[in-house]
């Protein structure tokens, strides 16, 4: 059985030349010794002459036909199922990772954006108070002493009120002097009217445009200086000239602290023209504290004096009687100091 | 010895062994990216062989149309799937044959029910014919069996008779002309199993051939 079956697949190769060499060797010997065999052989070779003989036939025409019209109408969208639906994934994953590049290219350029704003925000703030007051009064400064007093004038009204802090003229931030300039405010109270206009005549003359005047009362009149010293040094004598038709001048000067000002009250114009001429806002500083104690302390003596009915008779200490003793000799002297103190 | 072998090949069909390769590589390329003209040229390419092959182991022309569409729609709808691992010619026949088995495994009573209709009719010519063929001890002449109808009739009858399994490899063979490795890849089975099956489905349709001549 097995070697029927063997010879039947033998021959079967043989006949469609799919045989080894030594196969085809072995069906030759075979044939020639068997005429079973080569009867077998020639059957089997008659079956598939039998097949490969049959007519071919040409395929309809329709099946291309109705093949593409399937394929344009869409029918062939459930079999194409998996390439047009890989086809879709990939389409719709490329304008998603699209879409998230621009999504992320803008939030950085707008990030960037701020970033930039930020700091431009910042460089202003720390710019903008010494570099914009300058200017302005320097372009105003054309235009006329009164106008630019006007000017700012109306703007420091709006942010400042009558005791408004030397921080408001310099917008707000610490007073940070220049090398020989005074940022200070300026009040004096004049006696007269014709005092009043002289030192705002004087002023405008000779320290414009490097003053402003703000909202003042009746009789006091507020000015905001910020001059250097060399102009102060230069009205000097004209300021004295006027200085003395004032009732009081107090001149205050912020620190580096902000909202500390040092109050010099009864400031002359000699003292404002020492603290103006000091090199920096650390000496000014240092000068206005100086003046401002021993104006203090000249005032207090003043008062002292206007009220003592002997002013300069100040207590003297009183030896007691038994504690006068001679010193003897050799021996050194013994002084017993006895203070009362105490009111009368 | 060499001349016995090339007396063998030349048993083979001309054209029927070579497969279609000619710049399939780009035509298949441009049919994957929806281009219908690729898509037209390949189906020209391929309808006669892939209809032939389905018409004689399916035996209806009708149903070998449909099944050559069902094919091609597959084919067209599936060409991503496509590796260039086997050849595009094999792989295309694959799918023919597949959707053709199963065809016929589900038609299988109608097809024996009209074949039983169809058994009554007189083959008296074709079986004479088919006598005179088989007992000729002289070479078979293919041009006269293809111009006998009757005979191609009966030998279609016959072959209509045999497995699915048996008719699919000797159309695969003998009428398209493949070698036994190419039907192993196309049935996915083993080259033996190539050999024994072949050798029991000639067997079988000798057995058919004659039984014929007896009735």
């Amino acid at each position: 059985m097995n070697d029927n079956r063997e010879t039947e697949e033998l021959l079967n190769a043989f006949i469609d030349g799919e045989s080894s060499p030594r196969e085809q060797t072995e069906v030759k010997r075979l044939i020639d010794n068997d005429p079973q065999a080569a009867k077998r052989l020639k059957e089997l070779q008659k079956c598939k002459s039998l097949l490969s003989s049959l007519p071919h036939q040409q395929a309809p025409s329709k099946i291309l036909t109705n093949v593409m019209a399937k394929i344009s109408a869409g029918d062939s969208a459930s079999a194409q199922s998996g390439q047009s639906g890989q086809q879709t994934f990939r389409s719709k994953r490329k304008a998603l990772g699209e879409i998230q590049l621009f999504i992320r290219k803008t939030l950085t350029a707008a990030a960037m954006f701020i970033l930039v704003f930020g700091l431009v925000l910042v460089i202003y703030q720390i710019v903008s108070p010494q570099k914009t007051q300058p200017v302005a009064r320097k372009t105003s400064a054309s235009k006329g002493v009164l106008e630019n007093r006007t000017v700012v004038k109306e703007t420091i009204a709006v942010k400042a009120e009558k005791t408004a802090p030397l921080s408001n003229v310099s917008a707000g931030s610490p007073v940070q002097a220049a090398a020989g300039v005074l940022t200070a405010r300026l009040e004096l109270k004049t006696k007269t009217q014709d005092a009043r206009i002289a030192i705002q005549k004087l002023l405008e003359e000779k320290l414009a445009p490097d003053f402003v005047v703000l909202p003042s009362e009746a009789e006091k009149t507020i000015y905001t200086l910020n001059c250097s010293g060399e102009k102060i040094a230069a009205v000097q004598a004209d300021l004295e000239n006027v200085w003395n038709e004032f009732a009081s001048a107090v001149l205050l000067v912020e620190t580096d602290k902000p909202g500390r000002l040092i109050v010099i009250d009864k400031i002359t114009a000699s003292q404002v023209a020492d603290i103006a001429s000091q090199q920096n806002l650390e000496r000014q500083l240092k000068a206005a504290s100086y003046f401002s104690i021993v104006n203090n302390i000249r005032q207090s003596r003043f008062a002292a004096d206007t009220t003592s009915s002997k002013p300069n008779d100040i207590p003297r200490p009183l030896l007691a009687k038994d504690e006068q003793a001679k010193p003897s000799p050799g021996q050194a002297a013994l002084i017993h100091l006895t203070i009362e103190i105490g009111s009368e | 010895m060499s001349e016995i072998v090339n007396k063998n090949a030349a048993d083979v069909p001309a054209d029927a062994a070579q497969p279609i390769n000619f710049d399939e590589k780009s035509l298949i390329e441009r049919c994957r990216q929806g281009d219908s003209a690729a898509i037209e040229t390949l189906i020209l390419r391929y309808q006669d062989r892939i209809y032939n092959t389905i018409l004689k182991i399916c035996g209806n022309p009708d149903d070998a149309a449909e099944l050559s569409q069902d094919t091609f729609v597959k084919l067209i709808g599936r060409i991503g799937e496509f590796e260039n691992r086997s050849s595009f010619y094999t792989w295309a026949f694959s799918i023919a044959v597949n959707l053709t088995i199963s065809f016929c495994r589900r038609k299988q009573k109608i097809r024996f029910s009209s074949i039983d209709e169809a058994s009554g009719q007189d083959d008296s010519d074709a079986a004479v014919a088919l006598r005179d063929f088989l007992q000729d001890d002289a070479s078979p002449d293919p041009a006269a069996i293809s111009q006998n109808a009757e005979l191609c009739g009966l030998v279609m009858k016959m072959l209509d008779q045999l497995s699915e399994e048996h008719r699919t490899i000797l159309v695969l063979r003998d009428i398209e002309g493949m070698d036994y490795a190419r039907i192993a890849e196309t049935l996915n089975i083993g080259l033996g199993t190539v050999k024994s099956r072949l050798a029991r489905a000639r067997s079988n349709l000798r057995e058919l051939l004659e039984s014929s001549l007896n009735e």
